[in-house]
C-alpha cells in the first residue's frame, strides 16, 4: 500500500470496481454517501446479471446414428445381349445398408422397382381397374405391350393363372409358349408367376424357365408346400432368380431360403416375399414381418439378406378398393389410394420391388420414389401457409 | 436393448412381495410395470416421492402429452420403441380437420358434423376422426374469436388453436376456458408469449421450427426454465420432391434421438398434410395427395397430423392404417372357433363356413348381421390364418372342418347336410364332401355377397 496520492490514481485508473479484503475499520460512526452514479453502476450490473441468467440455452442437434454389420445383396433382374439375354436393360434391387428411409444413417443403393401385373387370360377385375385394361385383357402379348408403351412398366409380372386346374387348368407347355410371345413383345425384364396352385405351379415354372432362358427372369414362386428343388435346379440350370414365398414368418422365411441355398442357389439370386396383407386385412403383419427380416439382415443374417417383393396388388382384395358404396366415395380414387397406400406402407418397411397393377396407384409411388432418388425442381410452398389455405 | 431394466424398476418397488397389485412378486410387478400392463398406481404400498420417483423412471422417452379434458381427452407420444414388433406402439396419432375463421358458420358446421358422425367399424373397433383444428386466416382477433366460440358450442371433442401469434391464440384459450387446447404454435420468435398462455389455461404447446437445433432449444428451454413439458413438435412437413425425402428423414432422425434419450427432443411429433393444399389446382388432387401423405407420416413416427380433407375416401384409408400401425403386436389375432347363430335360423337354415382369423371372423359376421340373414357359421380353428394362407398350409382341410362339425354336433342343428364354404377355399371342395360326407356349396369371393348367392343358390 502506498500514501502516494498520484501512484494511487494511476493505479485505480480505469478500474471500476475494488474489492479490499481483510481489512477493519475502527470507527464510532460512518458515514456513507453514495453518489447518483454509483447508484446507478450498481442498477446496471444488477440488470446485466439476470439477463444472464435468462439466456437460453442452446441445444445443438446431432443425428444419432447406429452401425450394421450387414448388407443386403443384389439381384440382377434381366439380362442383355452382353449378359446372355433379350432385354434392352438389366436392373439391381436391393444392396441396402441401413433401414428403410433412414438416410442420416446411409444413402440408399437401388432404385426400388415397380412390376405391373398382366394376366394370360381375362380374369374378374372391378371396373375401376378393368377400365385401363379392357381392351387388352385377352392377350397377354398385347397387354405387356400396353403396360410398356402406355403405362411406362420398366418390369412387368406375367400371372400364368390360366394353368389353374379351377380355371383353365392350362399346361405347362402351353404357359411356356405365352412366356415366349411376351419375351418376344416387350424388352424389358420379366417376373413369371404361377396360378397358386401348390402341386401345379412347380411344373408351370419349369417350363416357363426353360422358354425364358438366359432372361434372369425371377420365378414365383418356391414355397415350402411346394416341390422347391424342382424350381431352384430350373432356375439354376437357366440362369433365374426365385421367389422365396412364406407368409408372414421370418423363421420360416429364413429356413425356405437355406433350403434354396442348399439346391445350390446363389444367395443373390433370392429375392423374399413375406405377403402383403392389404390395408386394413393384415397389413401390420406386413410392416412387423418385413422389419424384423430387414433388420435381421442388417443386424448379420446371411440368410434373411436378400431383397424384398411386396405384392401390393393384393390391396384389391379389400372390398373398400372396388366395393361401390356413397359413403365411401367414388372408387375412382379410393381403389388407386387403397393400392398406393398399402405400397408405400411395405416401402417403409423394406420393399425393393412390388408387384402393381392400378396406373394411378403405380404413379403415385414412383413419385414418392422420384422425391428420394431423383434431384427435383418441384418447390415446396412455405409451410406455414396452410394457415392460410 | 431396453431402455431401463427390470432390477432398477424393482430397486424402487417396496420388495414385500405382498400381492395387492394381483401380482405374485415384486419381480413380476416390475416386468408388467416395463410393458405398460400396469402402473405404479397398482401398488398400494408406495409413498407419494417414492412413486413419483418410479413414475419419473418410468417416464416414455417421448413424452405422454394430454389434449382436451374429461372423458374426450386424447392422449399423444407416450412411445418407447422405434419398431412396433418391439413392444407396440401406445397412443394412436390423432387426426383432426381443419376449419378457418374465414369460413361461413354453415360450413364449419358441417365440418363439425363430419367429424362427430363419420365412422367405421373394423374388427369389433368403431374408428373416427379426433378433433378438430381452428386456423386463423383473417389475422383478426375477434373473427377467430366467434369462430373458436361457434366450435366451442357444437363440438365437445378436443380443439387445436392455430396461429403465430400470441395474442390470437389467447383470444382462443380465453373463449375456451378449461378445455386444454393444444396451442400451435410456439415459435423462436413468441414462445415466451405463447408459454405465458399455456401455464395459465394449463393448455398443451406445439413448438414450430424448421431447424431442428432450433426445435431442441425452444422446446428444452420452455420445459427446463417454465417448468413446462406438455410440448408437441412440429418439424414441418414438405409434400413434394427432395423436400418430402428430408421430413421423412428428419421425423425419423427426430424419433430416434428421442428414442435414445435426447431430453431435448423427448416430445410426441406433429405435422400438417393440409399443405398439400397451398396453391390446390382442384380438390380430388389435393385430397388424394393429402391423404397419400399422411399415410407416409402416419407411418413414420407423426402422433398428430392436421389435415383439411374431408372426403370418406381420402380419410377411410387413414383411420384404418392408423388401426392396423396401432394394433398390439402381442395380441392373438385369433377369434373363438364355434357354431355362431344369426338371425332365427331353424333346422333349415345354411351352414357357412370360415376360419378363425378374427379379422376374417369380424368382417363374416358384420356381413351376415348387415343383411339380416337367417344361418349359422360355423368358425373353424385355423390358428388365426385367413382363408387362403390356412387352405395353403393345409390348416384348414376336410378333415379339420369335420372336426369342428362333430365338435359344434351341428348335425343336431340342421336336417341337411350342405355346406357353403368362401370360394378362397375351393379347391378343397372335394376334400370336405370325401371327409365329412357333406355336400358343399362353393360361396361367394366376399363375404358380403353372401346374401345375393344364398337368395339364388339356396334350396332347402
Amino acid at each position: 500500500m502506498t500514501n502516494d496520492k498520484s501512484e494511487l490514481e494511476r493505479i485505480l485508473e480505469g478500474v471500476e470496481e475494488l474489492e479490499i479484503e481483510n481489512f477493519d475499520i475502527d470507527a464510532e460512526e460512518l458515514e456513507f454517501e453514495l453518489l447518483p452514479q454509483a447508484i446507478y453502476k450498481a442498477i446496471t450490473k444488477a440488470n446485466t446479471t439476470t439477463r444472464k441468467t435468462e439466456e437460453i440455452k442452446k441445444f445443438n442437434f446431432v443425428p444419432l446414428k447406429d452401425q450394421y454389420h450387414g448388407k443386403i445383396a443384389e439381384l440382377i433382374l434381366g439380362a442383355t445381349k452382353n449378359e446372355g439375354g433379350t432385354r434392352d436393360y438389366s436392373l439391381k434391387i436391393g444392396g441396402e445398408t441401413v433401414p428403410p428411409f433412414y438416410f442420416f444413417e446411409g444413402s440408399p443403393v437401388n432404385r426400388p422397382v415397380i412390376a405391373h401385373d398382366i394376366f394370360d387370360m381375362a380374369i374378374g377385375l372391378p371396373s375401376n381397374l378393368k377400365q385401363f385394361y379392357e381392351d387388352v385383357m385377352d392377350d397377354p402379348v398385347e397387354w405387356a405391350k400396353k403396360q410398356v408403351s402406355e403405362f411406362n412398366a420398366e418390369v412387368i409380372t406375367l400371372h400364368l393363372v390360366s394353368t389353374d386346374p379351377n380355371l383353365k387348368n392350362a399346361s405347362p407347355e402351353d404357359s411356356a409358349v405365352i412366356v415366349e410371345d411376351v419375351l418376344r413383345a416387350v424388352k424389358v425384364p420379366l417376373i413369371i408367376s404361377g396360378s397358386g396352385n401348390s402341386e401345379k405351379d412347380s411344373d408351370v415354372l419349369v417350363k416357363a424357365a426353360e422358354a425364358a432362358s438366359g432372361e434372369k427372369c425371377i420365378l414365383s414362386a418356391a414355397s415350402p408346400s411346394m416341390d422347391y428343388k424342382k424350381i431352384a435346379k430350373s432356375a439354376i440350370e437357366h440362369k433365374h432368380n426365385v421367389l422365396s414365398l412364406v407368409s408372414m414368418d421370418p423363421a420360416g422365411m429364413k429356413q425356405m431360403n437355406k433350403n434354396l441355398i442348399r439346391e445350390g442357389l446363389a444367395a443373390d439370386r433370392i429375392v423374399m416375399d413375406p405377403v402383403t396383407g392389404a390395408l386394413g386385412y393384415g397389413i401390420e403383419y406386413t410392416i412387423s414381418t418385413m422389419e424384423r427380416i430387414r433388420l435381421s439382415a442388417l443386424k448379420g443374417d446371411k440368410d434373411l439378406a436378400m431383397p424384398i417383393l411386396s405384392g401390393a396388388s393384393n390391396s384389391w382384395s379389400a372390398r373398400e378398393a372396388w366395393l361401390e358404396d356413397q359413403n365411401l366415395g367414388p372408387r375412382e380414387y379410393r381403389g388407386p389410394l387403397w393400392e398406393a397406400i398399402t405400397a408405400t406402407t411395405a416401402l417403409l418397411s423394406g420393399a425393393d420391388i412390388f408387384m402393381m397393377i392400378h396406373p394411378g396407384a403405380i404413379k403415385t409411388v414412383k413419385s414418392l420414389i422420384d422425391s428420394v432418388f431423383n434431384k427435383s425442381e418441384e418447390k415446396n410452398p412455405d409451410y406455414e401457409d396452410w394457415l392460410k389455405i | 436393448m431396453p431402455r431401463i431394466t427390470a432390477i432398477q424398476v424393482y430397486e424402487l418397488l417396496p420388495k414385500k412381495n405382498c400381492g395387492a397389485c394381483k401380482e405374485p412378486s415384486c419381480m413380476s410387478l416390475a416386468l408388467k410395470l416395463l410393458t405398460r400392463e400396469k402402473t405404479p398406481f397398482n401398488c398400494p404400498n408406495l409413498t407419494e416421492a417414492e412413486r413419483g420417483a418410479l413414475l419419473a423412471l418410468l417416464r416414455p422417452p417421448v413424452r405422454e402429452v394430454v389434449i382436451g379434458n374429461g372423458d374426450k381427452a386424447v392422449k399423444v407420444g407416450g412411445e418407447e420403441v422405434m419398431y412396433r414388433h418391439e413392444l407396440k406402439f401406445f397412443n394412436p396419432c390423432v387426426i383432426a380437420i381443419d376449419v378457418s375463421d374465414l369460413m361461413s358458420d354453415v360450413e364449419i358446421k358441417n365440418r363439425i358434423d363430419f367429424v362427430r358422425n363419420f365412422s367405421v367399424e373394423r374388427v369389433g373397433q368403431k374408428l373416427y376422426l379426433d378433433g378438430i383444428a381452428i386456423r386463423c386466416a383473417s389475422s383478426d382477433k375477434n373473427k377467430f374469436g366467434n369462430a373458436v366460440k361457434f366450435v366451442s358450442d357444437n363440438f365437445d371433442g378436443p380443439i387445436i388453436l392455430c396461429s403465430f401469434n400470441p395474442e390470437i391464440l389467447r383470444v382462443g384459450a380465453d373463449t375456451l376456458k378449461d378445455r386444454k387446447p393444444l396451442l400451435y404454435a410456439a415459435t423462436k420468435d413468441n414462445w415466451k408469449d405463447v408459454v405465458k398462455i399455456a401455464k395459465e389455461y394449463n393448455a398443451p404447446i406445439a413448438v414450430y421450427s424448421q431447424n431442428l437445433s432450433e426445435l431442441g432449444t425452444i422446446a428444452s428451454n420452455i420445459e427446463n426454465s417454465e417448468k413446462f413439458d406438455q410440448i408437441i413438435l412440429d418439424p414441418c412437413i414438405n409434400a413434394v420432391g427432395n423436400g418430402l425425402r428430408e421430413t421423412i428423414n428428419n421425423f425419423t432422425m427426430l424419433r430416434k434421438s428421442a428414442i435414445k434419450g435426447v431430453k431435448e427432443l423427448g416430445y410426441p411429433l406433429m405435422g400438417v398434410p393440409a399443405v398439400a393444399w397451398v396453391n390446390s389446382d382442384d380438390d380430388i388432387t389435393s385430397s388424394y395427395y393429402e391423404s397419400y401423405l399422411s399415410s407416409i407420416m402416419l407411418g413414420r413416427f407423426a402422433s398428430l397430423l392436421i389435415v383439411h380433407s374431408k372426403e370418406p375416401w381420402s380419410i377411410l384409408p387413414l383411420i384404418t392404417l392408423r388401426q392396423n400401425i396401432y394394433t398390439d403386436p402381442r395380441t392373438e389375432p385369433e377369434a373363438k372357433p364355434g357354431l355362431f347363430v344369426f338371425g332365427n335360423p331353424n333346422e333349415n337354415s345354411p351352414v357357412i363356413v370360415t376360419t378363425n382369423f378374427s379379422l376374417t371372423y369380424f368382417t363374416v359376421s358384420g356381413d351376415l348381421r348387415k343383411s339380416a340373414i337367417n344361418c349359422y357359421l360355423l368358425v373353424v380353428s385355423t390358428k388365426g390364418l385367413a382363408v387362403d394362407t390356412s387352405v395353403a398350409t393345409g390348416e384348414l382341410s376336410g378333415s379339420k372342418i369335420k372336426e369342428t362339425l362333430q365338435q359344434f354336433e351341428v348335425e343336431k342343428k340342421v336336417n341337411h347336410k350342405k355346406l357353403v364354404i368362401p370360394m378362397l377355399a375351393s379347391r378343397i371342395r372335394g376334400d370336405i364332401e370325401d371327409q365329412t360326407g357333406w355336400e358343399v356349396l362353393v360361396g361367394p369371393r366376399d363375404s358380403s355377397q353372401i346374401a345375393g348367392f344364398l337368395r339364388d343358390n339356396w334350396r332347402n
